[in-house]
């Protein structure tokens, strides 16, 4: 049989490589062919309005019309230059909402770019290290995992008063945590592998093994963890505006924008639940893109969320 | 037994490292001698109050002051409401505690017959709506979640109360009905999910395969022999449940005018009053954890595997 085969045209090695070459191929059609369109477009629309918000809002965020207060949505029996109607002060909703994009998603980059950082770093260092030093960094990790992470952003809020920074501190002290664990874990296998003994042998520092060798190897967990933690991070930020230890005013922020509403909820539906919509959609176009992604990727993550 | 004591270990080591986060911050936010003396007090007036506090002696020694205080529920008086803090928790822990019981119990009733139903009719109508569902409950806020159900409920339908606690002699189930759904909400996303993956990998498994061949009936194997299989996944997420169960408690108690722990902290938290945040995040802090402990040493004793591994190493 393999005799056979040797005569054929390419060989053996040829056509595995064929064989791979197609399969990768179809992989990646499968991807595409499932690829999140609708979550992907509205992600796109918030990014842009996070971006260029101030110029999409139809109207001044923060232009108050007392005479047109409270009016309703357009379809509500409300004017149609406000489409989903105005606040208390007479300030367009929907352009608010628009603006309001802008806070929430540089409180999930800067945190996710800080824990991102910080727990990559933090998971191949004890995984390449292990003993010791991995002992220690990952009972540091389980407790931060148990501390539940909005009452540590309360508290940090009640310290050094709310903000943006307080926001950003408190998620990402926690956010590093889990990354750190699941990197951890691949490191261990990774390091056993021949390609990073090799390069030990070859004298290469352990720093330049981590960084070149082992990382891209992690960077698809790293990819669609910190994806679905987007959603998480959003949402957080959220809930402390909803409850007055978040961004204070007067940046507009969603989660502001719903407590204000309440006091109007027998009156004036359209204030909470627009901004809560735009949270909602937002997380769960998040959550969406990071399923796909970690399917694509890294199903081996499936097992653990 | 190894892996018993390895946890036990951890868990303290865990209370430890929450007792330190809450120390250095409660203690970085300022003297509360100076917080509490009028801006003109003297010199001497301020070390007095130093002494009182304790706040004159070296960190290690007031840490271990503040841990022996935690350890014996001395929580000292409350700035803000004048009162022992011991007593202010104790007058709204009932509250919180059945209000989240409540909702756990609605999640149990319901997740586990509804993770079951879209495993076994994978990818037809109920499995697409109760995962449709657990879509909307991971991604929607929980306050925004419980101003709508006011909206629907309370203003519109005129059906239950918009919140507040059940006067004495009251009926009091419409008043946890909309805050127990608003806490229950995320919990009951995560377990039909987890529930509804893991009875898939086992339906197809060769025990189940043998459990239909011996002649039992469908629903004997579905309920009995996939599930508790599928339910040994979901003992791990108890940790991670209960810590969204506690902010899910806070919130729904501010949304709701619940009065609980949860908005007793919040309040104090706004009026940075640290005797009392001090108190309720080492009483929340240690519940997390003596939870989270609970759930591996279940997961102990249902699972011998774990028991036959960790005696192995």
């Amino acid at each position: 049989m393999a005799i056979e085969q040797v005569g054929q045209v390419g060989g053996p090695a040829a056509l595995a490589e064929g064989l791979g070459r197609q399969r990768a191929a179809e992989r990646a059609w499968e991807g595409a062919r499932r690829l999140p369109a609708l979550p992907l477009a509205v992600l796109a629309l918030f990014v842009a309005m996070a971006l260029v918000g101030p110029w999409m809002a139809p109207l001044d965020p923060d232009a108050t019309d007392l005479v047109a207060r409270l009016s309703p949505p357009a379809w509500a029996g409300g004017s149609p230059d406000h489409l989903l109607g105005t606040d208390r002060l007479g300030r367009d909703v929907l352009s608010r909402i628009i603006v309001g994009a802008r806070p929430s998603f540089v409180v999930a980059l800067v945190t996710i770019g800080v824990g991102g950082v910080l727990g990559t770093l933090i998971g191949l260092v004890a995984g390449y290290f292990g003993g010791r030093v991995d002992a220690v960094i990952m009972r540091f990790a389980d407790s931060a995992i148990s501390f539940p992470l909005i009452l540590l952003a309360l508290l940090l809020a009640a310290v050094i008063g709310p903000g943006i920074l307080t926001v950003v501190v408190a998620i990402s002290l926690l956010l590093w945590a889990r990354l750190a664990r699941l990197i951890r874990g691949e490191v261990l296998s990774l390091k056993e592998r021949d390609f990073v003994a090799l390069a030990r042998v070859a004298g290469v520092p352990w720093w330049r093994i981590l960084l070149v060798h082992v990382l891209p190897n992690v960077l698809n967990t790293v990819v669609v963890l910190l994806t679905l933690d987007l959603g998480l991070v959003i949402g957080v930020e959220a809930t402390l505006s909803f409850l007055g230890a978040g961004i204070p005013p007067p940046t507009p922020t969603w989660g502001q924008m719903v407590a204000d509403g309440r006091a109007y909820l027998s009156t004036a539906w359209w204030l909470s639940l627009f901004p809560g919509l735009a949270i909602g959609l937002v997380i769960l176009s998040f959550n969406l893109v990071g399923d796909w992604l970690r399917d694509y990727l890294d199903p081996r993550l499936r097992e653990a969320r | 037994m190894r892996y018993v004591a390895g946890r036990l270990l951890q868990s303290l080591l865990t209370l430890i490292f929450f007792l330190v986060v809450i120390f250095v911050a409660t203690r970085a936010a300022g003297d509360p001698a100076q917080l509490l003396l009028p801006p003109d007090a003297s010199l001497e007036e301020v070390q007095a109050a130093r002494q009182r506090f304790g706040t004159d002696r070296p960190y290690l020694e007031q840490f271990a002051a503040f841990v022996k205080d935690m350890a014996t529920l001395n929580f000292g008086r409350s700035v803000v409401h004048r009162e022992p803090v011991t007593q202010l928790i104790a007058g709204r822990i009932g509250a919180s505690v059945s209000l989240v019981l409540t909702a756990v119990l609605l999640v149990l009733l319901t997740a586990v017959p509804l993770g079951v139903l879209a495993a076994t009719q994978r990818a037809r109508l109920p499995d697409r709506v109760v995962r449709g569902v657990a879509a909307f409950g991971q991604a929607a806020p929980g306050f925004w979640v419980g101003l709508m159900l006011i909206d629907l409920f309370a203003v519109r339908l005129q059906l239950l109360p918009a919140g507040g606690y059940p006067a004495d002699g009251a009926i009091a189930w419409p008043y946890y009905v909309l805050p127990a759904i608003t806490i229950a909400l995320p919990l009951f996303a995560a377990l039909t999910r987890l529930l509804r993956s893991s009875m898939l990998e086992s339906l197809d498994a060769e025990f189940v395969k043998l459990a239909r061949a011996k002649g039992l009936s469908e629903r004997r194997v579905v309920w009995v022999h996939v599930l508790r299989n599928a339910f040994l996944p979901a003992i791990t997420l108890i940790a991670i449940w209960i810590g969204t169960a506690v902010t899910g408690s806070v919130v729904a108690e501010v949304v709701f005018n619940w009065p609980g722990v949860g908005n007793l902290f919040l309040s104090s938290i706004l009026a940075r009053d640290f005797p009392v945040i001090q108190a309720v995040l080492a009483l929340l802090g240690t519940t997390v954890l003596l939870a989270s402990l609970a759930a591996d040493l279940l997961y102990v004793v249902v699972d011998p595997r774990i028991r036959i591994a960790a005696g192995a190493r």
